[in-house]
């Protein structure tokens, strides 16, 4: 038996969601034969991606190809630093803060988690760079040497309590007061970086065949710029739904806490969709990722919108459950028609499983 | 004394389950009435109809004339609710929830709250993050939210949950400062052992309605006579009900 109580608890908690698994067979089954169809589909996919992506890797100058793979291998860095700070901050008071545990036995849980975390962040990156840079080394080597050497350095930086100031006046935050400090107290796009850069890699795999390094930075520019604006959008559902929930007894009209939101959202949103319409102006790039680019943000937004936030609401639960449902269907059928049906079940399913419907 | 709260005939269900069924209920300025029931009785879903959070199956919910379902926003901007502790905003600091939740009411938390606050010891806790204060700090700063414009009713759930001596002494006498003053106060508790002394009526939910009120002369007697008396009277009283069912 483990001397961590923190990695006791761990191992439990995977072993009751196996139990319930077991006790489910057939929804078990299921959910693993979708599971591994779409990792099929995703395959049959990517693999032509892949193939065009080596020959544009090939075709760039040593040195930014080399300083890619460093920032691909280094970009476990902020996540390792995340979920150190995160851990920390979950055990100074958690069911087991008050027990009897040496520090140093809740220190090494912490650190095996966000050395574990980091490193799954890296791989996907060296992976790519071991594939892509075969037969030249040096990419996965600078990749690899990346990871290895800021992974543990990034451990070594412990996390800082936020200092405080004894007074009870001057509630603002970057120059918002009242409820505009719900909105000015929306993370950075920074704070969910390591998530936003595994998006912007993976859109390396849209690369055209012989592109030029110019269409790599751009397509990089509108992947991250856009995947940072779903998260925005996401994060500000998340937001307005907790505010709603501790501001719900208030006489607050829902247009002033919307309002509170619009200018951090609108400043943001306008400056995340700026960037990629003037990388794509800047690019040699077809026409047709245009409307790509279009689509992706309103699946984004739908995707928040409609299924973060409005599944909070209980009269208009169904109506805009059954609308999501309908553009997925939708969707869905427009590119592989036989998986539609397998997509649809399993996103009912879980919905089912969480009494939502 | 004219009526600030009433509730006539609120039946609310979960699907098929019935949570309350037929409560009437009246609170009249200066009133400080303590809600008391066994756990999964309904008192919170009774709170969540009064804010207008929860709309009512049949029956009526006024505040001071306003009825909540046709006019929540009306009702709420007469009421104080204390928020729990669990739901407050972790990414903000004391200060900045109090300004946001003043901002809600559109107000400003007032020098006279303030200066509440330090009195329930909240001076070292201003500018810390709420998600690193404990359950009794955040206790506190969920009072100082219902205080917030000094609201003719107070719709209080548990409130002195978590509270050190010193705070709790002093909500409660807070409390009975603002009855005096004409507030009045419903406080969903389980704690019948200070009811003689902090309360002015009680009532007991259970099986989804009042099942027993006790008025204030009751209380009073109680208070003088035998402090443990409303201990022994809800217990009683609950034993009796042999069919109650949790909600």
């Amino acid at each position: 038996m483990s001397s961590s109580p923190d990695l006791l608890s761990q191992r439990l908690h995977y072993r009751n969601w196996l139990d319930e698994r077991r006790s489910a067979p057939a929804e078990s089954v299921f959910l693993l034969a979708a599971g591994l169809s779409f990792a099929a589909i995703a395959v049959w996919a990517l693999a032509p991606g892949l193939a065009r992506l080596k020959s544009v890797v090939t075709a760039l100058p040593d040195g930014l190809a080399i300083a890619a793979a460093a920032v691909l291998g280094a970009s476990g860095v902020l996540t390792v630093l995340q979920r150190h700070a995160q851990l920390t901050q979950l055990q100074r008071s958690d069911w087991l803060a008050a027990q009897p545990i040496s520090a140093t036995v809740r220190a090494g849980f912490r650190r095996d988690q966000a050395r574990l975390r980091g490193w799954l962040s890296a791989m996907p990156g060296i992976a790519l760079c071991v594939y892509v840079g075969w037969p030249n080394p040096m990419l996965a080597t600078t990749a690899l040497a990346a990871a290895a050497i800021a992974i543990p350095l990034a451990l070594t930086r412990k996390p800082r309590e936020r200092p405080y100031r004894d007074q009870r006046s001057a509630a603002s935050v970057r120059g918002a007061r009242g409820l505009g400090i719900l909105g000015a107290s929306l993370e950075p796009a920074a704070a969910r970086w390591p998530h936003t850069a595994r998006f912007a890699a993976a859109s390396l795999l849209l690369v055209p065949m012989g592109s030029g390094p110019v269409l790599v930075v751009a397509l990089l520019l509108i992947a991250t710029s856009l995947r940072a604006l779903i998260d925005l959008i996401a994060h500000f559902a998340e937001r307005l739904t907790e505010s709603e929930a501790w501001l719900g007894a208030q006489p607050l009209a829902p247009q002033r806490l919307l309002a509170a939101f619009a200018p951090t959202l609108a400043r943001r949103s306008a400056l995340l969709l700026t960037i990629p319409l003037l990388a794509l102006a800047a690019s040699p790039a077809p026409l047709a990722l245009w409307p790509v680019a279009a689509v992706a943000a309103v699946l984004g937004t739908l995707h928040a919108v409609l299924l973060t936030h409005a599944e909070r609401h209980h009269p208009i639960r169904r109506r805009m459950h059954g609308a999501a449902h309908v553009v997925l269907l939708l969707l869905a059928a427009q590119i592989l028609p036989p998986l539609a049906l397998v997509a649809w079940l399993t996103v009912l399913l879980q919905l089912w499983r969480r009494r939502n419907v | 004394m004219s009526e600030m709260l009433v509730i006539r005939g609120a039946a609310l269900r979960y699907g098929d389950h019935v949570v309350l069924n037929g409560v009437e209920l009246q609170l009249a300025r200066g009133d400080l009435l303590g809600l008391v029931g066994p756990n999964g009785s309904g008192k919170t879903s009774l709170i969540r109809a009064i804010l207008g959070l929860r709309p009512l199956s049949a029956g009526r919910i006024e505040i001071d004339g306003i009825d909540v379902a046709s006019d929540p926003r009306g009702a709420r901007a007469l009421l104080g609710f204390a928020p729990d502790p669990a739901l407050l905003p972790g990414y903000l600091t004391l200060r900045q929830a109090l300004d946001v939740a003043a901002a809600a009411r559109e107000q400003t938390a007032s020098d006279a709250l303030l200066a509440f606050g330090d009195t329930l010891q909240l001076a070292p806790y201003w500018q810390r993050r709420i998600e690193t204060l404990s359950l009794g700090t955040r206790q506190k700063l969920a009072i100082l939210i219902a205080l917030l414009g000094d609201p003719p009713l107070l719709v209080l759930d548990e409130v002195l949950n978590g509270l050190d001596p010193i705070a709790g002494f002093e909500v409660k006498q807070e409390l009975q400062r603002r009855c005096a003053n004409g507030t009045a106060v419903l406080l969903a508790t389980h704690g019948l052992e200070m009811a003689p002394t902090l309360l002015t009526r009680a009532a007991l939910l259970a099986n989804g309605h009042i099942a027993k009120t006790w008025n204030a002369d009751t209380i009073a007697q109680w208070r003088h006579e035998d402090p443990a008396a409303f201990e022994r009277a809800v217990v009683a009283t609950l034993r009796q009900l042999h069919d109650f069912r949790p909600a």
